[in-house]
């Protein structure tokens, strides 16, 4: 299985803000050292296969967002909508983390600014649905013909290789794009005795 | 006491932006006309201000730091600042005078900056000048790629593009004039045979 690593772009655009912080707001500069040390955290404890909660991917991801917040400033802007009932739901780790960063990195080369990125989970007949909406486009394979693909699909394909090892045939993961968002669904249906 | 640069600093994060510009504040003899916040502010500007320095960040909303650096003249020196560093190639040197990762340290900036002394505009001239068995950095969508002098067939226009054809049998679509080729390209083997066609001639089987 695949483990998540954090991104290394991640990791040294986040220094930088940091360093810049430093001298202007140094309780943001604080704050972001916290979020970026309890997100390494939760990259080092959680292990391969290893479920959690998918509260505490949630949290995670809060903390990711606070660090591209104070990085971006106005130009994302990040909702979160969650059913309390999908908080105890079962997930691996580091499921839903590389769509939130794909729609930050494609966002920010497709969406006019602000980005804004919206996570969603809801429960319903024993399925857990998650969403990551972003207010880009969608990056054509082969946009004018030009020969390379936009975007590699590694991301996608990754999460599709750990739904289809934990959930076989129990899950789904779907793109569209409508009103002007690219959407990206993952609903897993849970067995009764869960 | 040596010339002062007049650079633009482009990034679309402010933090970063402030964060090379108190570096720069050290260094006396660039002076920071302005900062730019997105690709198409960047291009604007250096076409307004004609600075002699760009300091460019790679990933920015809209058109990217290759975009740009395709658009503008050759006369500006450009130093890439990112955090990316799967570009950062031997061969960058061809288009950029430098290549600084993020966050930049002191002494590297130093490094850059003595570069712009070391550097003389004539030289960048003559690397502007391509031999044969040089490869060329491109922007191909939206990742960088090589190209081979030595495997261009042919080159035909296409509007603000050309059209490259290689020995491997893929095209690829160039933002650079034929005239830009023309020019560019070593005159041994390149034939401009048409107002749209240059041909490299080791190519070249029989004339009808």
């Amino acid at each position: 299985m695949l483990r998540y690593q954090l991104n290394p772009h991640f990791l040294f655009n986040s220094l930088n803000s940091i360093r810049a912080l430093i001298l202007e707001d140094q309780t943001k500069a604080r704050d972001m050292v916290t979020e970026l040390a309890e997100l390494l955290r939760y990259s080092l404890v959680s292990k391969n296969n290893g479920d959690v909660p998918f509260s505490e991917e949630i949290t995670a991801i809060q903390h990711y967002f606070a660090i591209e917040e104070k990085r971006y400033e106005e130009n994302l802007q990040v909702s979160f909508e969650i059913d309390p009932l999908a908080e105890e739901y079962p997930i691996p780790s580091f499921l839903v983390h590389p769509l939130v960063e794909n729609a930050v990195k494609y966002g920010m080369k497709t969406s006019g600014m602000p980005l804004k990125i919206k996570i969603q989970a809801k429960v319903k007949d024993n399925e857990l649905s998650i969403f990551v909406r972003n207010s880009g486009t969608w990056l054509s394979d082969d946009a004018e013909g030009r020969g390379r693909p936009a975007g590699t699909g590694t991301g996608l394909k990754n999460v599709r290789e750990r739904l289809e090892n934990r959930f076989p045939g129990k899950y789904d993961l779907t793109t569209s794009e409508e009103n002007g968002c690219v959407i990206i669904k993952i609903s897993i249906s849970r067995d009764v005795e869960g | 006491m040596s010339k002062i640069y007049q650079a633009l600093v482009v990034d679309d994060e402010r933090l970063a932006r402030n964060d090379l510009r108190l570096f720069l504040n050290n260094h006396k003899n660039i002076e920071v006309l302005v900062k730019a916040t997105n690709g198409q502010d960047a291009l604007d500007m250096i076409k307004e201000l004609e600075p002699d320095l760009v300091f460019l960040d790679i990933q920015m909303p809209g058109m990217d730091g290759f975009d740009i650096l395709e658009q503008i003249s050759s006369d500006v020196r450009v130093i890439f600042v990112t955090a990316f560093d799967e570009f950062a190639l031997p061969a960058f040197e061809v288009i950029a005078l430098d290549y600084l990762l993020k966050p930049v340290s002191a002494d590297r900036l130093q490094q850059s900056i003595e570069r712009l002394e070391l550097i003389p505009n004539d030289m960048e001239d003559d690397l502007r000048e391509l031999e044969y068995h040089d490869r060329l950095l491109l922007k191909l969508d939206t990742s960088l790629g090589f190209l081979k002098i030595s495997t261009i067939i042919c080159i035909t226009s296409a509007g603000d593009y050309s059209e490259v054809l290689c020995t491997n049998k893929k095209k690829v679509l160039v933002h650079k004039s034929m005239a830009e080729w023309e020019t560019r390209l070593p005159h041994t083997f390149f034939n401009r045979i048409h107002r749209t066609t240059i041909v490299n001639m080791e190519f070249v089987d029989r004339l009808e």
